[in-house]
């Protein structure tokens, strides 16, 4: 490339090519560099490992050092004799192991064990009555282990532990969806522990090729998140890219929502490029279409990539309902977004600057209405628009009850109360609570909320260009979406561009003979 | 090395080669130069001669789109051996560093083309949805969006297009289909003389010769030259019976001497079947779905005009090149209502002679294609 062409690239801007989101051909690297990630993640800080002392003393002494736990008042250390002679300890975190287990299969056995041989292996064998033990000379996964729940067993002279699986922090129960509620269909939602979820998830997978891989948390070893997918099945370059992007960062990764935002294309677009789900049963029917989930500890909800706007679109329940019902649902769900996001924009637009295109008595009815009303009708708008997203947050943030009431109160009576108070027209009124009720067909949270910054942008643009500003801003964001992509997956597939196997967004196909997604791009054809 | 996606089953993401980036389907390619086609035919002011004695544009414009297809086709064939190289790429090849200078007549008068819809919807907006409000008002929303546009690249202006087609479609099916009852055949008299019809060809061949050639310059993103020509030869069929029957309704409805003095004539049909009634007027709002489809399909061409440049200078780089263009672009339409009608002047020039523009850049790129093609099949001498 000649001087000219240096030029060029030295532009802010220029530099990028089209088709940069293209999956694996980002500049951050392919999949070589996601080995090398990941093995730099796995190395963590490179901290040297650190023997586990000979003597059950300073193994106490070390963990309560500056080093690891530092005097945590919530470490429990016991020491006690494995069959009155072998001193020993163990060592668990109060709240996260259960004493039950600890007392029950653990202590009692081994202070009450009469055998002569009293080596770790005969332990493990005949005496301890804990289905999972792993052995480590290294106290780094003692360490991780202990902060997950687990039990670390020190012998002494031994210098190795035992890690016993003792897990039993209070978690909440399985409960209901609260936010993707449905008539029809699964009721089960996702929990704040992880292994609870990979379970929902299994139970509703039965087959051998899914796979839990777990990433590594902090401290080395852990299980802070995990991706789940069907080995053989799912896109290997899919995969690849998502352990790329996630690996590095798993460190970090304390909640899905932490996830999600590592993992996105595009992370100054207000819309979602993951889809964010805390049913099961959608989790699983993704999986089963060779899509990857992520799961985080601590969340209870999933983060399910690649996203598009069909599948943020569709509701859990189409599945459950006949074809001809699921589409209709479908249809008006579509209908909704698209009021949410143009009726607004679109009345001010011909209340403002083409009334020609009003009727005569719909021009009428919105001139009597806003006979007295003080401020110009694209402020009123606007006011509007904002008085509605205030009384939506509050009634979200608030308690259940109160929160339906916050809605009623801010919908009626605020309403009728600015109506005669002159502060806004009814007309206007009307048109931004059909406007709202449209963005409440929308499933997804994330989506709901970019559509309501899109509204705001077309009424804005509304206001300065009628017609036309509608135009360019939806031109604009067309253009915007046309270009995005989700893990290598065009964000309006299967419209655009359109796909063999998969069906237009609104219309619901058959359940039997479907393959999966095309832009899913799996390693195996039309096996579900 | 770096690794690349494994892809099957994918027509209409990436037509079975082995990346997607940068490239796009069977229903994008046809989208965007459909749109692109009918835009420009519609949406174009008709010249003199198409307008003469009778309403001429119903027979000469798809004639002259059919009439375009040949080079294009006669370039492809001849780019057919150079796989997906496009033509920027083969004039590089070919001429070295005078490819720019080759290039040059092509993508100015895909520059033009581009100009000219935009240039009839800037007079449409300013005389029919707002009062008279200055060009430079209504270019400050067309502009940022065009330029925008044309530098998106290729994969969002054809997905865009995908959608946008059957939009714009729908609204000339909406624009059209209620005015049927004002449909009488005696407008369409007295028939032009084959003549005078033929008066009217190098306007359309200058209209569409530039679009259909951008598929030739297109030609890695499109899947090559074999493609390309399928592509140009069914965009052209199916926009030519859309561009006949558009008009031939527009011509059933007003005659030819009411059509000289109309600004886009489509977007005023409406009237004549909603006068008042409870049914809302669509008129302006089916001209913004024909604005935005035609500022997507004139971003095409002007983002292939950069792409043919930047290519012929050697670099991939094309955004500086789609970002002047446009602004010059929209200069030429600021230009078509001040500067005493200069741009005007300018694009009406172009609709006479511009029909000879491309041609020298499509002919050195075909002399081009076959000189690069035989250098390769050459065998080369080895030292005895």
């Amino acid at each position: 490339m000649g001087i000219f062409g240096r030029i060029l690239r030295s532009i802010p801007g220029f530099s990028a090519r089209d088709g940069r989101f293209e999956l694996l051909e980002r500049e951050c690297g392919s999949l070589e560099n996601a080995e090398k990630r990941r093995s730099e993640a796995e190395r963590g800080d490179e901290r040297a490992p650190v023997p586990v002392p000979r003597s059950v003393l300073e193994a106490e002494k070390l963990l309560k050092g500056e080093e690891f736990f530092g005097n945590d008042p919530d470490l429990i250390t016991r020491e006690f004799t494995v069959g009155g002679r072998l001193p020993a300890l163990i060592v668990y975190m109060n709240g996260l192991a259960s004493d039950a287990k600890i007392n029950e299969f653990l202590l009692r056995p081994l202070m009450r064990v009469g055998d002569r041989e009293l080596s770790a292996e005969h332990l493990i064998e005949s005496v301890i009555e804990i289905a999972e033990v792993k052995r480590g000379r290294d106290m780094d996964p003692a360490v991780s282990g202990v902060l997950e729940g687990m039990t670390a067993l020190f012998f002494e002279g031994a210098g190795e532990y035992l890690l016993l699986e003792t897990r039993g922090a209070e978690k909440r129960a399985v409960g209901s969806a609260e936010n993707e509620k449905t008539v029809r269909g699964s009721k089960a939602a996702f929990t704040e522990d992880m292994r609870t979820n990979i379970t929902l998830i299994r139970r509703g997978i039965k087959k051998a090729d899914l796979t839990v891989k777990l990433l590594p948390s902090g401290a080395k070893d852990g299980g802070g998140a995990a991706i789940v997918y069907r080995e053989g099945f799912t896109s290997k370059a899919l995969i690849a890219e998502v352990e790329k992007r996630l690996f590095s960062a798993s460190p970090r990764i304390t909640a899905s929502g932490v996830a999600e935002q590592l993992m996105e294309d595009a992370p100054l677009m207000p819309v979602p490029q993951t889809l964010v789900t805390e049913r099961p049963d959608r989790v699983v029917s993704h999986i089963m279409n060779g899509r990857v989930c992520v799961l985080a500890e601590g969340s209870p909800e999933a983060v399910v990539v690649p996203a598009t706007l069909a599948s943020l679109m569709n509701s859990p329940e189409d599945v459950y309902l006949k074809r001809p019902l699921g589409t209709l649902l479908r249809l008006v769900r579509y209908v909704g977004a698209l009021v949410s996001v143009v009726l607004p924009g679109y009345f001010l637009a011909l209340a403002l600057y083409h009334q020609g295109l009003m009727t005569t008595e719909v021009l009428g009815t919105v001139i009597a209405s806003r006979r007295m009303v003080f401020e110009p009708i694209g402020a009123e708008m606007l006011l509007l628009l904002f008085i509605f997203q205030l009384i939506r947050e509050a009634g979200l943030r608030v308690p259940g009850g109160i929160g339906q009431a916050i809605g009623i109160i801010g919908g009626l009576i605020m309403g009728q109360a600015a109506v005669s108070a002159h502060l806004a027209s009814s007309v206007v009124l009307i048109v931004v609570a059909g406007a709202g009720l449209g963005n409440f067909c929308i499933p997804d949270h994330s989506l709901q909320l970019a559509a309501a910054y899109l509204r705001l942008a077309a009424v804005a643009a509304a206001w300065l260009g009628g017609l036309l500003g509608l135009t360019a801003v939806f031109l604009l964001a067309l253009l915007r979406l046309a270009g995005l992509k989700s893990f290598g997956m065009p964000f309006l597939s299967p419209l655009a561009p359109k796909t063999f196997s998969d069906r237009p967004p609104i219309f619901r196909g058959p359940i039997k003979g479907g393959l999966p997604s095309d832009g899913a791009n799996t390693e195996k054809d039309g096996e579900l | 090395m770096e690794a690349r996606v494994k892809t099957k089953r994918t027509k209409g993401i990436s037509d079975g080669t082995e990346t997607n980036a940068g490239r796009i389907g069977r229903a994008e390619t046809l989208s965007v130069t459909v749109l692109s086609l009918i835009s420009t035919g519609l949406f174009s002011a008709f010249e003199a001669g198409e307008l003469g004695t009778g309403f001429a544009a119903v027979l000469t414009r798809p004639a002259a789109l059919l009439l375009s297809l040949a080079p294009v086709l006669a370039a492809a064939l001849t780019l057919r051996g150079n796989g997906e190289t496009g033509l920027g790429e083969t004039l590089r090849m070919g001429l070295g560093k005078a490819a720019p200078i080759a290039a040059l007549p092509l993508a100015f008068s895909l520059t033009l083309t581009a100009a000219l819809p935009l240039a009839e919807f800037t007079g449409f907006i300013r005389s029919f949805m707002f009062d008279s409000v200055p060009t430079l008002s209504v270019l400050a929303f067309v502009i940022p969006v065009f330029a925008y546009a044309a530098l998106a690249g290729l994969e969002p202006e054809g997905r865009a297009a995908c959608i946008l087609l059957p939009l714009a479609a729908a609204a000339l099916v909406i624009a059209i289909l209620p005015a049927a009852h004002e449909f009488e055949p005696r407008r369409l008299l007295p028939f032009p003389s084959p003549g005078e019809a033929a008066k009217g060809v190098p306007a359309g061949v200058s209209l569409f010769l530039p679009v259909l050639s951008a598929l030739l310059i297109n030609l890695g993103g499109i899947g090559g030259a074999e493609r390309a020509g399928r592509y140009a030869a069914v965009s052209a069929a199916v926009s030519a019976a859309v561009i006949f029957a558009a008009l031939a309704a527009l011509g059933l409805v007003y005659p030819a001497p009411v059509l000289r003095g109309m600004s886009l004539p489509l977007a005023r049909i409406d009237f004549l079947s909603i006068k008042q009634s409870y049914a809302l007027r669509l008129d302006k709002v089916l001209a913004m779905v024909w604005l935005a489809g035609s500022m997507l399909a004139q971003a095409y061409c002007v983002y292939s005009a950069a792409r043919l440049m930047a290519s012929s200078f050697g670099t991939p780089l094309y955004g500086p090149f789609a970002l002047a263009l446009s602004i010059a672009a929209g200069g030429l339409v600021l230009a078509c209502e001040n500067a005493l009608g200069a741009g005007r002047a300018a694009l009406r020039l172009y609709s006479r002679a511009g029909f000879l523009l491309p041609i020298p850049t499509l002919a050195a790129g075909a002399l081009s294609g076959v000189l690069t093609r035989r250098k390769k099949q050459a065998p080369k001498r080895t030292p005895s």
